[in-house]
């Protein structure tokens, strides 16, 4: 390699995890303007919800958020482990971090599911951005198990640069889904108000 | 001061007027939208005291961010805007961020002037 | 030091960005052809009153495309696509782009959305509500047919493309710049297609988000748009122009770009007010994301909403002034040469000028409600798209030629070009002004006798016929040049940035030695040129262990680290392929085909990160 042609700086966050916060910056921007959506149809509705579709519940949203945000934690871990080289700690603080994310994807598909059987999307404006913001939600959930899964595959053999690199960008990628949710779900509930 | 301080105070300067500007557009034009859409019209927002409120804000913080890009442009006084960095840099951001502060500024301030005096709600 | 794969397969897999932003000019340039032919049919249609050239439903199909045509699949990816894929690296000392792979997937996926949206029209199902679509007119109670599928899923499509192209270009701008080339350094052109990439990044969510809940209202039987059920008609219109008024900005401010560099070529001077004209250029975009309810200022809104759009507005044209008058200053204060390049960039202030002029009338809300849909908004915004956008494209055009084929251009025929069109357009806009006042409304297929506008529309279908000559002789020339024109020069204009410094056309690897750079005018300074030269003799520098690139820092252009770039691959085409089916088929409501095209997008995905890059 030609590195020994040049006095290097200290390198900063690699170009993996720039393309991620690009990625990151454009979903928040999706997210913030469905969000602005449920308040514009929030101020334009005297009743909201509407008059035949229940209110959200409280506590199983709060409980479901407060889990999935913990997630963070063994993330950022896992990413501090990498950067020791501690190849066992980073696998077991994933595998952790996934079993509780898959989990709390599991209980969302439930209630998601009970949901649609007491009101269904076409009832009314109200339905339909409850059903598409949390579904976007739980989309964004999806896909980052999905990258867990494939981390996970490549660590069986390893690490590199690479794959540090990689890591670093999807627990990061998971902070946002993180921040996301609280937006989303504290949205959600304030039709309660 | 310090090249530290400097930076901080670079960033600070184009990144927090900038910002400032955006959040009390949203916040005032979030409001009025709150206070004359029929759902929300009978929460009672008094939209004139709160935009004054989110405008006193914005202008404070504007007028710190302008004070900041003050300070490193004099520190960097004598630069030339193509100087190698750090104080080239300095000095071209602190040059930016006087410029957009100052807009900002009075984007805010005839904003606030001109949605305050109106009657509230009533159609353009 | 590396080479191209050679044949069909190599530009299938190509990741160069030189290749990847000459497929974007050429696709771009049928595109415009399409759009300009919609042009003058409409302009055919209009010449008389009570005209039958067309029927109604043709002519909404038509008006439809051409705006969508123009704006998403012409001026935009031949803004970024071409210009920015071309010379963005090149202009920064690096040799390709932060995601050369990601590149090229942005060029097919924008290549699948253009056959997609049509084969909506020549299936008869073309987009025919606009190009800002507004409900209930795109609803399915009045818009049954496929129409307006067509119109969402293409431009969720197209939309993918421009915002990786967008997140390439932040990163590379970001970390890719040459040793020395600190924020302060870095060429004005760069700075306008960073303030275009943000455009793109924040807009674009926007109007994806708006073309699902249409998708989801039509297709699914939600009522986000619909009032009868608590929806609101004017959520499609606050998400459209939330898009939709930073996407015209976006669509000018490379525009900029390509006459702060010609300027200062022309004129052997340096851009007076550098850092003013900076920040102008991510001004302009960041303040126009607070204006878009200006679109909407005969809605109904209070006025104390409007308010807060009007005010931004008037601020706005700030730093578009100020941009006009460091280029006019500029001019006089250097010794300007009226080659056609600078012509097109002279032509081009006076159509902003004027097209910004009729916007700032814009601010005052009584007077945009009384013009709101009539010819004089038309006729503004040809005069800021056409003038302010195109010129500086076709001025581009002739700037780069040499660089990007290595033959000069006609200068005699190039100017004449220049002259034929900027009256051809006159002709064709300034009239619009004058009907739209008179109260013609914009959209409609025809119109009766009576009203006064027959002489005017009859002049703008002839200057819309003299506009036609004078392309074609733009493009004749070229193509004329590109075959017999005289070898050129690496430095024919003695040009201010770094693609003047290298070979024309410039190697696969753009530059044999990585530059140093001490100021954003590095073709000017010959001592780091000189300086570069002594490096490659000594070898260092050269960064040929494999596909190397040098990372740097973020504010001042530090070198920070080496990486190994990938070279050709199969993915990019292959995943686009995998998406463009998942779309096509969403068009027809096949569920299920589409979430087996989109698990193919995901193993393709899987492919594309087996290898893996070293650093």
């Amino acid at each position: 390699m030609s590195a020994a042609d040049y006095a290097l700086a200290r390198p900063g966050p690699s170009k993996a995890w720039w393309g991620m916060a690009m990625f990151v910056a454009s979903e928040a921007a999706l997210f913030s303007m469905m969000i602005g959506s449920y308040f514009l149809l929030r101020f334009k509705n005297v009743h909201w919800p509407p008059h035949g579709i229940p209110e959200p519940k409280l506590v199983v949203p709060l409980v479901l958020l407060g889990v999935i945000l913990t997630t963070s934690a063994p993330m950022q871990l896992a990413v501090a482990a990498g950067r020791s080289g501690r190849l066992g700690r980073t696998r077991i603080l994933l595998v952790l971090a996934l079993v509780v994310q898959a989990g709390y994807f599991a209980m969302q598909v439930h209630e998601y599911a009970g949901d649609l059987s007491r009101f269904q999307p076409s009832q009314h404006a109200y339905a339909s951005i409850y059903y598409t913001l949390l579904g976007a939600d739980h989309a964004h959930v999806a896909v980052g198990l999905l990258f867990d899964l494939w981390l996970l595959a490549k660590l069986a053999r390893g690490f590199t640069g690479y794959r540090l690199r990689a890591l670093a960008a999807i627990a990061f990628y998971w902070h946002a889904v993180n921040v996301i949710t609280l937006a989303v779900t504290l949205t959600i509930l304030s039709a309660k108000l | 001061m310090t090249l530290r301080r400097l930076s901080f105070l670079q960033w600070f300067g184009l990144v927090a007027g900038a910002g400032l500007w955006f959040a009390s557009f949203l916040g005032g034009l979030g409001t009025s939208q709150a206070a004359c859409n029929p759902g929300s019209g009978g929460w009672g927002i008094p939209y004139d005291t709160v935009e004054l409120a989110i405008a006193a804000f914005a202008v404070c913080s504007l007028l710190a961010a302008e004070l900041a890009s003050i300070a490193v442009f004099r520190a960097t006084r004598g630069t030339e805007e193509q100087d190698p960095p750090p104080h080239g840099r300095l000095h071209f951001f602190a040059s930016a961020a006087l410029l957009s502060n100052l807009l900002f500024l009075l984007i805010v301030v005839l904003t606030t002037i001109a949605t305050v005096v109106d009657r509230t709600c009533h159609q353009a | 030091m590396w080479a191209e794969r050679p044949g069909v397969l190599g530009w299938l897999t190509t990741t160069d960005h030189k290749r990847i932003g000459l497929l974007y000019f050429w696709t771009t340039l049928v595109f415009f052809g399409a759009g300009g032919v919609e042009a003058l049919l409409l302009r055919a249609q209009l010449a008389e009153p009570n005209s039958t050239v067309l029927g109604p439903n043709t002519y909404d199909q038509l008006f439809s495309m051409h705006g969508l045509t123009m704006i998403f699949w012409f001026i935009i990816p031949m803004t970024t696509g071409a210009f920015g894929n071309y010379l963005i690296p090149l202009m920064i000392g690096a040799r390709d782009l932060a995601f050369p792979r990601l590149n090229a997937l942005s060029f097919w996926l924008f290549l699948g959305s253009g056959l997609l949206v049509y084969t909506g029209l020549f299936a008869g199902a073309g987009p025919n509500a606009g190009w800002f679509d507004y409900v209930p007119l795109a609803s399915r109670l009045y818009d049954p047919g496929r129409n307006i599928e067509f119109y969402a899923l293409g431009l969720l499509f197209n939309g993918m493309a421009s915002t990786i192209t967008a997140a390439n270009f932040i990163v590379t701008i970001f970390k890719l710049r040459a040793p020395g080339m600190s924020f302060n350094r870095i060429p004005l052109f760069c700075f306008a297609f960073l303030a275009a990439s943000f455009g793109l990044l924040f807009a674009l969510p926007s109007l994806s988000v708006d073309l699902i809940f249409l998708f989801l209202d039509r297709n699914l039987g939600m009522h986000f748009f619909d009032p009868a059920h608590g929806g609101s008609t004017l959520l499609w219109q606050h998400l459209f122009w939330f898009f939709g008024h930073p996407e015209v900005y976006i669509l000018i401010v490379p525009a900029f770009g390509i006459a702060t560099e010609i300027i200062p070529a022309f004129t052997q001077r340096k851009m007076i007010a550098f850092p003013l004209v900076a920040i102008a250029e991510l001004l302009v975009v960041f303040i126009g994301f607070g204006v878009w309810a200006h679109h909407m200022f005969s809605d109904g809104i209070p006025a104390v909403t409007l308010v807060f759009f009007a005010g931004a507005t008037a601020m706005v044209i700030i730093p578009s002034t100020i941009q006009v008058f460091a280029w006019t200053s500029t001019l006089f204060t250097g010794r300007p040469r009226f080659s056609t390049p600078l012509l097109f960039i002279v032509g081009f202030i006076l159509f902003f000028v004027i097209g910004g002029l009729t916007g700032v009338m814009f601010v005052a809300i009584p007077f945009d409600q009384q013009v709101t849909d009539t010819y004089f908004v038309v006729a503004h915004f040809h005069y800021i798209i056409f003038g302010a956008a195109v010129f500086p494209i076709f001025g581009g055009m002739y700037y780069w030629f040499p660089k990007v084929t290595g033959r000069m251009y006609f200068e005699r025929p190039g100017q004449i070009s220049f002259w034929i069109i900027f009256l051809g357009t006159n002709l064709l806009f300034f009239p619009m002004h004058i009907v739209g006042l008179l109260g013609m409304p914009r959209r409609v297929y025809t119109y009766p006798g009576a009203m006064g506008w027959t002489a005017y529309n009859l002049a703008e279908s002839i200057g819309g016929a003299i506009t036609l000559l004078g392309i074609l002789l733009l493009f004749g020339n070229l193509v004329v040049s590109y075959r017999r024109g005289p070898r050129a020069p690496a430095d024919p204009w003695h040009g201010p940035t770094l693609e003047w410094s290298i070979p024309s056309p410039p190697p696969e690897f753009n530059f044999a030695v990585t530059p140093h750079v001490s100021s954003a005018y590095p073709n000017w300074d010959d001592a780091d040129r000189e300086a570069d030269r002594r490096r490659l003799a000594e070898g260092v520098g050269v960064l040929d262990h494999g596909h190397e690139q040098v990372i740097t820092t973020l504010a001042d252009g530090e070198p920070a680290e080496i990486v190994r770039m990938p070279h050709s691959s199969p993915w990019p085409i292959l995943l686009a392929l995998a998406v463009s089916g998942a779309f096509a088929v969403l068009v027809i409501e096949k569920y299920g085909v589409a979430a087996v095209f989109g698990v193919l997008a995901l193993l393709t995905l899987v492919g594309w990160h087996w290898k893996e890059e070293e650093s």
